[in-house]
C-alpha cells in the first residue's frame, strides 16, 4: 500500500558528520559493492567498461566550497565547542571550508516516493520506517525519482525498475552476520567514522543524542517530506584571531650588534 | 526535467482525444438544429478513440515493464497517476456506449445520459493528468494553478479544432462560423494563460540554495567543487542540465506563432470561404497541434527540479 503508515515503531536512519567526511567515496563504493551481490542486487550498469559508463549507484558524495558567512547573515558570536568558547563568524569561519556531502536517501517520515507510485511497489515499513520498493511490482514509471527532492531514486534501465537505498535491510536484520556487522555497508566502510546508523526514534540512542549535542540538521525541512536522517554541520572554526601564532617581541634591529642584527634580518623572513 | 518524448506524445494525443471527447459529449445528445450529419458522430468518435488510445499506448512505452501497467489501477487512494488510470480506462466505457448508439447497436434516447458522462468522464481524466504534474511540491514550476486550466484548455482546444475538418468532411455545405469561432477562442485562451504562466516562471525564485540544501541554512553561498561523479547518472540524465534556457523564448514564440496565430488564421479563412471541402480546416489541427507540441516540450524542459539544486555550477 502507497498509504503512508501513521505511525512507526522505530525510524531507523544514518547520522552523517560533515565535518570529518573526507569525501573518499567508500561509502558510495562498498554500498555499490554490497547492493550489486546482496538480496536486492544486482546493481546494473549501462557500459560499465566502456567510454561513458552509467549505473544504478545509492550513494552518492558531492564536493562543495562553502563561502565564509558574512556577520549579517550570522549574527552569533561565539559557539561552545567542548568547554571553550571560540570566536567565529558563521558555521564556515572566516576562512570558508571545502565540504564533502554524501547523499543517499533519507527515509522521509512523508515520503512522496511512497505516495505517488501508482502500484503500491514502493513502501515505507511501519516497524522501522525503511522505504523500499519491491522490484516484483514496480512498473518502472519514474514518478517516484520526480516526487523525491534528494536525488535518492535511481533507475535501473536494464531491470526496468527504480532502486533505492535499503538501510542495508538485508545486513541490520542478518542473524547469520556478528553482531557488530549488522549495520549498513556505508557505516562500516567509512573510515573516519563519519557515519552512524540508528533509531532515531528513540531519544536515548546513540544517533539521536549526537544529533541533539551537534545540532543535527534535517535537509531542506521546509518541503515538508520530514527526512530521518541528519547531518552534523562542520563543528564551528576557530577565528583567524584566535588561533594565529604569539606574535614576536617588538625590538629595535638597530641596536642589536651586527651579527644578531643579521640573525634576525635571516630569521624574520 | 528531461521532455521524454513518449510523455508529451501522451499528453498531447491523449488530450486531444479527451478534448475531442468532451466537445462529442455535448454536441451529440443537444445538437439538433440542424441535425449533424450521421457519418460526423461515429468518424468523430473513432478518431477520439483512436488519439487517446495512442496517447496511452505511447505512455506505456515510457514504462520500464508494460506488462505489468495493470498494476497502476490499484493506488487510486495516493496517486494521481493511479487515479489517472483508472479514469482512462473507465473512459473507454461511455466512449465505446456513445460509438455503440452512434453505429445503432442501442437506443439513439441514451446519448442524452452518455454524452455528459463521457464529457464528465473526458474532462476529469485530463485533470487528474494535469494533477500527476501539478502535485509534485519538488518541480516548483508545476506548483501552480494555472497547471490544472492549461492541460484542460488545450485539450479543449485541440479537441475543438479536430472537430472541424470532420464537420467539413462530413457535411461540406455547413458554414461552420461558430464552431471555428469556438476552437480559435479556445486556442487563444489556452496560449494566453501559458504565456502568462511563462512569465511567473520567469519571476519564480523558488528553488532553495545549496547551502541550505546541504544543511548549513547559515553558511555563506555554497559551489560545486568536485561533481559526485565523472559521467551522467540517471539523475543528472532524467532531471538535470536538461534546459531549454538557451532557445525557449524562440520556442515559444514559435509555439505562438503555430498554435494561435496560424492555426486562427487558417481557421477563419476556411470558415469565410463558403462551402466544400476547405483544406484549412485540416492545416489548422496540424498547425495547432505543432504548436501545442511544442508548448508541452517546454513545459517539462522549463521546468527545474529541486535536485539539481546540488549539482549545478552556477
Amino acid at each position: 500500500m502507497t498509504a503512508l503508515p501513521t505511525h512507526t515503531t522505530k525510524k531507523l536512519g544514518l547520522l552523517i558528520d560533515l565535518d570529518i567526511c573526507v569525501g573518499c567515496h567508500a561509502c558510495a563504493v562498498v554500498c555499490k559493492e554490497w547492493n550489486d551481490g546482496g538480496q536486492f542486487g544486482p546493481l546494473s550498469d549501462e557500459d560499465p567498461m566502456g567510454a561513458k559508463p552509467v549505473g544504478v549507484w545509492f550513494n552518492r558524495v558531492h564536493s562543495y566550497t562553502v563561502d565564509p558567512a558574512t556577520p549579517a547573515e550570522s549574527p552569533e558570536p561565539a559557539r561552545a565547542c567542548g568547554d571553550k568558547a571560540i570566536p567565529l563568524s558563521g558555521p564556515a569561519g572566516r576562512l570558508g571550508l571545502s565540504l564533502h556531502f554524501p547523499r543517499s536517501c533519507l527515509h522521509c517520515e512523508h515520503a512522496a516516493c511512497v505516495t505517488v507510485c501508482p502500484t503500491g511497489a514502493s513502501y515505507k515499513r511501519a516497524e522501522d520506517g525503511i522505504v523500499l520498493v519491491d522490484y516484483d511490482k514496480c512498473i518502472g514509471c519514474k514518478l517516484c525519482s520526480w516526487a523525491c527532492p534528494y536525488g535518492a531514486r535511481e533507475y535501473d534501465e536494464v531491470q526496468g525498475v527504480m532502486k533505492k537505498c535499503t538501510l542495508c535491510v538485508d545486513r541490520i536484520y542478518n542473524t547469520t552476520l556478528a553482531k557488530e556487522d549488522q549495520q549498513p555497508a556505508c557505516v562500516l566502510a567509512c573510515p573516519t567514522g563519519a557515519r552512524m546508523f540508528g533509531d532515531f526514534a528513540d531519544p536515548d540512542s546513540a544517533v539521536s543524542q549526537r544529533s541533539r549535542e551537534r545540532e543535527g540538521q534535517a535537509l531542506l525541512p521546509e518541503l515538508g517530506y520530514a527526512p530521518t536522517n541528519r547531518y552534523l554541520p562542520p563543528r564551528p572554526r576557530r577565528d583567524g584571531a584566535a588561533s594565529a601564532p604569539k606574535n614576536s617581541e617588538a625590538i629595535d634591529a638597530q641596536e642589536l650588534p651586527s651579527v644578531l642584527r643579521w640573525l634576525d634580518r635571516v630569521l624574520s623572513r | 526535467m528531461n521532455p521524454a518524448l513518449s510523455v508529451i506524445a501522451f499528453t498531447t494525443l491523449s488530450g486531444a482525444g479527451y478534448g475531442l471527447m468532451i466537445w462529442l459529449g455535448i454536441l451529440l445528445p443537444f445538437h439538433r438544429q440542424p441535425p449533424l450529419p450521421p457519418q460526423f458522430g461515429w468518424v468523430a468518435m473513432v478518431l477520439a478513440l483512436v488519439l487517446v488510445s495512442a496517447g496511452l499506448l505511447a505512455s506505456l512505452a515510457h514504462l520500464g515493464h508494460p506488462e505489468r501497467a495493470w498494476r497502476a489501477l490499484s493506488q487510486w487512494r495516493t496517486s494521481w497517476l493511479s487515479r489517472e488510470g483508472i479514469a482512462a480506462v473507465w473512459c473507454f466505457v461511455p466512449a465505446l456506449g456513445v460509438l455503440a448508439v452512434l453505429l445503432g447497436y442501442a437506443p439513439i434516447t441514451w446519448l442524452s445520459w452518455l454524452g455528459p458522462l463521457l464529457s464528465v468522464s473526458a474532462l476529469v481524466t485530463v485533470l487528474c493528468t494535469a494533477m500527476i504534474y501539478a502535485s509534485l511540491k519538488t518541480v516548483p514550476q508545476w506548483r501552480d494553478w494555472r497547471v490544472l486550466p492549461l492541460y484542460a484548455l488545450f485539450a479543449l482546444a485541440s479537441g475543438a479544432v479536430l472537430l472541424l475538418p470532420v464537420l467539413n468532411w462530413a457535411a461540406p455545405d455547413l458554414a461552420l462560423n461558430m464552431p471555428s469561432t469556438t476552437a480559435q477562442a479556445a486556442l487563444l485562451i489556452a496560449f494566453a494563460l501559458r504565456y502568462w504562466q511563462r512569465r511567473h516562471w520567469r519571476d519564480l525564485d523558488a528553488t532553495p540554495s545549496l547551502a541550505a540544501a546541504i544543511g548549513l541554512p547559515g553558511a555563506g553561498e555554497a559551489r560545486v567543487f568536485e561533481g559526485a561523479h565523472t559521467e551522467a547518472s540517471f539523475i543528472t540524465r532524467e532531471m538535470v542540465f536538461r534546459f531549454a534556457r538557451k532557445h525557449a523564448d524562440a520556442m515559444f514564440f514559435t509555439a505562438l506563432l503555430l498554435g494561435a496565430a496560424f492555426a486562427g488564421g487558417l481557421l477563419e479563412l476556411a470558415s469565410n470561404q463558403g462551402g466544400g471541402i476547405r483544406i484549412g480546416f485540416a492545416l489548422a489541427a496540424v498547425c495547432a497541434y505543432a504548436g501545442i507540441f511544442l508548448e508541452r516540450w517546454l513545459f517539462f524542459a522549463e521546468a527545474r527540479h529541486v535536485v539539481s539544486t546540488y549539482f549545478e555550477r552556477r
